[in-house]
């Protein structure tokens, strides 16, 4: 039995090793994925708002807020004032969403928390379409939920 | 034995005693129920083995996603862990390591449904990356936990036929 286990973990992680060292599609062996939306973010110009001035933002209206998870999330609970925009449906929502924009608007997007990446999407299509305010609260959701602050429910 | 010895002493087994002492196999039904499940166990953990083996960025984030794991660790989990889904799966298959793989087979069926359980616990919203790396798609939920109940009872099923030991009458005749 134990044989066995040896043998066809061995053969795995042979397969896995070749597979990663020569295919198109490899990964790096070790990434650092805890702050990798906020690195990425930063990386491609993103501005970066933490928890406070997330805060500031909502209650200065300053910002049009968009919550980029999808619909149904959204209807559940949603940071106040926020704006409904999947970004894995962008091609039906936005347009809709477009009209309240102008080129220097700035915008704020945010997704479910540190862990999700839709944020990060949106804002780079935002960008590809010609907004330079985009900013992003990796903290998400998830970060304003904890810390009690007030939530918004449904459309 | 008990065969040679009635012999020995020059009398005929009677009909009964030949029926008890014949070597005791599974009856057909349960042969087919443990081969279909063999077999649906093997396709299922290819059929989710592959996209992942396509598509290891994908993976990693759908395992990141899970906040389980240390962020070390989660691309070595998503470089190794299709191929040791899709090496022990076809490995149920190869009499030498059957026992083997169905061992691994279940507990890698235990995990995933302990992961998806602490995940809905602890109330995140997440692809299962199942059998896709789209993190869009095949949400955690309670369909989730049952089907995965549901492979661990067949792979229970053949795990436990393919270490069973032979019956005593198997033995004899062997």
């Amino acid at each position: 039995m134990l044989s066995g286990i040896v043998i066809i973990s061995v053969v795995a992680i042979a397969l896995g090793s070749v597979a990663n060292t020569f295919s198109p599609r490899a990964i790096p062996w070790v990434t650092e994925w805890d702050n990798k939306i906020e690195t990425t973010a930063r990386e491609d110009g993103i501005q970066v708002v933490d928890l406070e001035g997330m805060r500031k933002v909502v209650e200065a209206g300053t910002h049009v807020l968009l919550d980029a998870r999808p619909q149904v999330d959204y209807e559940v609970a949603h940071i106040p004032g926020s704006l409904s925009l999947p970004s894995t449906e962008l091609n039906t929502t936005f347009p809709q969403v477009q009209l309240l924009l102008t080129a220097e608007q700035p915008i704020m997007v945010y997704c479910s928390g540190r862990s999700c990446t839709e944020s990060l999407r949106l804002a780079h299509f935002l960008i590809e379409q010609g907004y330079s305010n985009v900013y992003l609260f990796p903290g998400g959701l998830q970060q304003w939920r904890e810390a009690g602050l007030p939530l918004e429910v449904g459309h | 034995m008990a065969r040679g010895w009635a012999a020995a002493r020059g009398r005929p087994l009677s009909r009964v005693a030949m029926k008890v002492m014949a070597p005791r196999r599974p009856l057909p039904t349960v042969r087919i129920v443990l081969w279909l499940s063999k077999i649906v166990l093997v396709g299922v953990f290819i059929y989710a083995a592959i996209p992942k083996i396509n598509d290891p960025r994908g993976f990693a984030e759908l395992i990141y996603r899970y906040q389980i794991l240390p962020g070390l660790l989660v691309n070595v989990t998503a470089i190794y862990l299709p191929w040791l889904e899709l090496v022990a799966a076809v490995s149920l298959l190869v009499p030498k390591v059957r026992e083997a793989a169905g061992l691994m087979v279940l507990c890698l069926l235990a995990i995933f449904t302990a992961a998806v359980g602490v995940s809905l616990y602890r109330g995140l919203n997440i692809s299962c990356g199942c059998f896709s790396t789209d993190s869009q798609v095949g949400a955690i939920g309670g369909v989730t936990i049952v089907r995965n109940l549901f492979l661990i009872l067949m792979a229970g099923m053949v795990y436990l036929a393919d270490t069973a030991p032979p019956k005593e009458s198997e033995r004899a005749v062997h």
